[in-house]
């Protein structure tokens, strides 16, 4: 460390004398310098129990750093270790056998494997965000065992048909398999709509979430079935007793048509899964003969309820979150964070202005750097006095600009727009060869915001469009194409509402245990750089199950699939 | 889009017959990726690639120039007395 200010030269010494804050600088760049900020950490901790007298709280930008890398890492860790066994969890219900359960999630983690060493290739071209590792592998792992879980189980039924092997495998591949590749292709075109966000954290991310999608579907459609032919009925192997048979029992009863129907009309691997258990198929079946009696009324029900859903969304409001916001209010930094701004209140919200020309030192450029501080001044919208910091080699200047108000309210957004509208134009508009542009936290977080609302609608456009396409090449009927596009819609909507109602409302927030970020102004805060990824990703991957579920209701034979789905016969080839 | 002869049962017939190249090619394509990644590394954002707009034309803006903070941290010292 370096520069250690003492906090009774600098006037850091707190109104009831009871506080100091002591500033200094890390050594080296900031960028790394989360890493190297442990023995401060240790220095801070030792004085501290050398002094009993007095506690000491630190707080910075290497430290909030350090947080959040470790954050990260631990989310990461935390996935990895609840979504594999949950996944194999889930899988065992549907299975019943131990290998079958093992090999979709097998195949997931070593396409995840594969993808992140790519990513990391990839990264080389297109900087990634440490975060994507986490979004790619939950992305993987729920591609990845819906795909595998889609073909085995079409295997499977295949074989307990009474088909040979080699007929089951050729069934699986040319139904399940097709699906596969018509739903990978899919989700990569959606994905490929991030990229359009014009965000570089949305391409990087986006890009790990294509190479993740495109290996499973490379997976399961090569080695899965060469899996499968290996192992052959082995993969029933690990039975386990109850659940097995009582899928077994729930077969055979429901049995002939109504099995079908079951598994054509509800279309997901998982919902046909579980829809064979016992309890679950009758009440599935019940479900479903209600609903088909009254279609219309059903239908306009569901609608309905899906639009109810999706109104909160029209409120949704996204915005950049503060390291005290982003951070858990029970982690030792945010404690910290708030002792210091308890101490010492009205730290102002700095607008950076920085300044760039030819000649830094010019008499024009002079005067202009020392105009636009009077005349932002004279705005009166500023909370302070106004600082320039001349780099003379680099003919850069950044000029301090304290805003008023509290940092995001109105005030100092308004403050903001004025330095940028109004007074930086007007001063340095008229000096040839100089860029003068605005930045600092406000800055940040609505252009952030900005840039998400205006690619908002072109990513939109894109993947409806496109997903439309796919789905009216894949399945050539217009019927299917726009029905699925129209209940995918929905279904984001409804998505995106209930996310709303859940982070910027709180609704039942408790339930769940999440802490709210911007607890002081209730209500009115949401969604971090995060959050916002994760409404994107909302966006893409709810397109996923939708295709899946057309895919499979197209690619089942049988007659109860030709009236679902007109584009049937043409996908499926119905072996004898 | 798949075709009409079908990619999708081309591609798990060549699997079938070809079984024991499709599992080793897998594994293959697993190791070979992540030792090839693990030897290039991440490349992860810079904070001036977060930022866009005029924010981000701000920070580009100081990077080129070289122009480099140092991380700032403060210690509070409390005490009662």
């Amino acid at each position: 460390m370096t520069g250690v200010r003492d906090p009774y030269a600098t006037g850091m010494v707190s109104a009831d004398r009871h506080d100091v804050l002591v500033r200094f600088d890390m050594v080296g760049s900031a960028r790394t310098a989360g890493s190297r900020v442990q023995p401060v950490l240790a220095a801070v901790a030792r004085t501290g129990e050398a002094h009993p007298e007095v506690s000491l709280d630190e707080f910075g930008e290497a430290t909030a750093q350090r947080a959040f890398e470790e954050l990260v890492g631990r989310d990461f860790r935390r996935a990895e270790w609840t979504a594999a066994p949950l996944a194999l969890g889930i899988l065992l219900v549907a299975f019943g056998a131990l290998l079958a359960a093992v090999l979709p999630v097998l195949l997931a983690m070593t396409a995840f494997t594969a993808a992140f060493g790519l990513m990391k290739l990839v990264s080389h071209l297109v900087h990634i965000d440490v975060s994507a590792s986490s979004v790619m592998l939950l992305m993987g792992l729920a591609v990845g065992v819906d795909y595998c879980l889609f073909y085995l189980r079409r295997e499977r039924e295949e074989r307990a048909a009474g088909r040979d092997q080699e007929t089951a495998l050729r069934v699986a591949a040319a139904t399940s398999g097709r699906s596969v590749l018509v739903s990978g292709l899919t989700v990569v075109a959606a994905m490929a709509g991030i990229l359009l966000s014009g965000l570089l954290l949305f391409d990087g991310i986006g890009l790990a979430m294509i190479t993740v999608v495109v290996i499973v579907m490379i997976g399961s459609v090569t080695v899965l079935p060469a899996l499968l032919s290996m192992l052959g009925d082995r993969v029933e192997l690990g039975r386990i007793p109850l659940l097995h048979g009582a899928r077994r029992r729930a077969r055979q009863r429901a049995g002939g048509r109504f099995g079908r129907l079951d598994g054509a009309s509800t279309g997901t691997p998982a919902d046909g899964s579980t829809g064979a258990r016992a309890g679950g198929g009758r009440l599935w079946r019940a479900v479903l003969a209600r609903v088909l009696a009254r279609p219309g009324a059903f239908a306009t029900l569901s609608v309905l309820i899906l639009l109810a859903l999706a109104a909160p969304a029209l409120g949704m409001r996204t915005e950049k979150l503060s390291v005290d916001q982003q951070l858990s209010p029970d982690s030792a930094l945010v404690q910290s964070y708030h002792r210091i701004s308890a101490a010492f209140p009205g730290r102002p919200a700095l607008a950076l202005t920085v300044v760039r020309a030819r000649d830094i030192d010019a008499a024009p450029v002079r005067q202009a750097i020392a105009s636009f501080g009077r005349a932002a001044q004279a705005t009166g919208e500023l909370s302070g006095a106004v600082s320039v910091d001349v780099h003379r080699a680099a003919n850069v200047a950044e000029i301090q600009v304290p805003l008023a108000g509290d940092g995001s309210g109105a005030v100092s957004r308004h403050a903001l727009h004025t330095l940028r509208e109004q007074v930086v134009p007007s001063v340095f508009g008229k000096v040839p060869g100089v860029e003068a542009v605005v930045g600092g936290e406000l800055a940040s977080s609505l252009d952030f915001n900005g840039q998400l609302r205006r690619s908002i609608v072109p990513v939109f456009l894109f993947v409806t469009v496109l997903a439309f396409l796919l789905m009216l090449i894949s399945f050539r009927s217009v019927v299917v194409a726009s029905t699925s596009i129209a209940l995918n819609l929905l279904s984001v909507g409804a998505a995106y509402g209930v996310m709303v109602g859940l982070f910027q409302h709180g609704w039942g927030a408790s339930v769940f245990g999440i802490h709210l970020p911007g607890r002081s102004s209730p209500g009115h805060r949401c969604s971090s750089s995060s959050s916002c990824s994760a409404s994107r990703w909302t966006t893409t991957s709810s397109w996923y199950p939708g295709s899946a579920r057309r895919a499979t209701a197209a690619c089942r034979p049988g007659p109860p699939c030709c009236t679902a789905s007109p584009a049937a016969p043409a996908s499926s080839p119905a072996p004898p | 889009m798949v075709g009409r002869r079908n990619l999708a049962e081309a591609l798990g017939g060549w699997s079938v017959r070809h079984r024991k190249s499709a599992v080793l090619g897998w594994l293959l394509l697993v190791v070979t990726a992540a030792a090839l990644g693990g030897v290039a590394g991440q490349r992860t954002l810079t904070t001036a690639e977060t930022e866009t707009g005029d924010t981000g034309r701000a920070a580009r803006i100081l990077v080129d120039a070289g122009v480099e903070h140092p991380a700032g941290e403060m210690v509070l010292m409390h005490s009662e007395r």
